[in-house]
């Protein structure tokens, strides 16, 4: 499946549940053209694998609310533990979708080491995910990307998506101001 | 080699239920943890605090992270890491707490510690580098090197969370119950 139908859903079933979403690395700009008002998001950039902890606490500390992390394979190769310790702290409301296509897009899509031996539904499922699927059909994804959030997780979704070349274009962002445009709006209502 | 500091003062344990009330002070709610053999009796009592939430992390770099998005989460959490953590985890430091303008505030046990000799002049470069890398960094680093300076903790929290960035309150011997 191409990333942007992948996102075009995922950030579709964001705004139906009223989720905060976490986008990383080349799911970034792909997130802002295609998903860009969805509220409650941020981007976690220049910090390769951090995206999957940086939910970790939005979902501990939001439980009401459930959070969408839009990684890559590549990224969360790059703390990969997080999987253990999402497992162990049995986080209801994460969705750790990954987007998988073995490559490092960023850098011009060298191989991401286990790529093609490394199964990610394995280890997520290894390191307490109550629901871990694989997922390769724009189809399947859209049909259950609604009932998934509304699971009990923590949920790791590997969405298999094409290998593109990587984005020239980003948009002006400041992760700076997105944490405290959203930590200002959750405590304006707290969940 | 550097002449032995003759005006230095060797710390006192720390009390971890004094550690305690200062985090309540300081009106702390999640202590984010990556083991850390110097802080034993405090991870302990944070164990038993009915007020505060422990979270257990894998490696340092998580414990960032999910600091960030219990502050994103309207929160007041503190980590509590050793001295080789903030090694392992500089990458994250600089992107989370430093570039995204995170209050990260972390106790830090400076694991390897002769409690005779000043830091600087540890033969460990564990020990000898922890507060030069913070400051190279521009994290401001303070020694609690007895229960009354734990009286500073809430004002040091609130000076990370009005900065909008790391700081670190070092712990250079064993905590006791």
């Amino acid at each position: 499946m191409r990333k942007r139908d992948a996102i075009d859903i995922l950030g579709g079933a964001c705004r139906r549940a009223g989720a905060l979403s976490v986008a990383t690395m080349q799911a970034v700009p792909v997130w802002h053209e295609r998903a860009g008002d969805v509220p409650l998001h941020m981007d976690m950039l220049g910090c390769m694998g951090s995206a999957s902890s940086l939910g970790l606490g939005l979902a501990l500390g939001q439980p009401r609310k459930p959070v969408v992390v839009v990684d890559g394979d590549g990224s969360l190769m790059m703390q990969l533990a997080s999987l253990v310790t999402i497992g162990h702290a049995r986080a209801r409301n994460l969705v750790l979708a990954v987007m998988c296509n073995s490559t490092y897009e960023t850098s011009g899509n060298q191989a991401v080491p286990g790529g093609e031996t490394a199964d990610l539904v394995a280890l997520a499922r290894a390191a307490g995910f109550p629901v871990a699927r694989r997922i390769g059909e724009t189809a399947m994804l859209r049909r259950d990307i609604d009932g998934l959030i509304a699971s009990t997780g923590p949920i790791l979704l590997a969405i298999d998506i094409d290998r593109e070349e990587p984005a020239t274009a980003w948009p002006q962002l400041s992760m700076k101001q997105q944490f405290q445009d959203v930590r200002a709006a959750l405590m304006a209502k707290p969940g | 080699m550097t002449a032995p500091a003759t005006n230095y003062v060797p710390p006192r344990p720390l009390s971890a239920q004094r550690m305690i009330d200062a985090l309540r002070r300081a009106a702390v709610s999640h202590v984010v943890v990556v083991p850390d053999t110097v802080q034993k009796s405090f991870l302990s009592a944070v164990g038993i605090a009915p007020d505060l939430t422990m979270v257990d992390a894998c490696t340092e770099d998580e414990a960032v992270g999910i600091n960030a998005g219990l502050y994103v989460a309207g929160h007041r959490p503190i980590l509590s890491i050793q001295n080789n953590g903030v090694f392992a985890c500089l990458n994250t430091l600089r992107g989370i707490a430093l570039d995204g303008a995170v209050p990260t505030v972390m106790l830090v046990g400076l694991y390897g510690h002769k409690p005779t000799q000043p830091p600087e002049e540890s033969a460990l470069r564990m020990v000898r580098m922890l507060e030069p890398t913070l400051a190279t960094w521009g994290i401001p680093a303070r020694r609690l090197y007895g229960d009354e300076d734990l009286a500073g903790l809430p004002a040091v929290y609130d000076e990370a969370l009005n900065r909008r960035g790391p700081s670190a309150l070092v712990i250079p011997i064993p905590t006791v119950p």
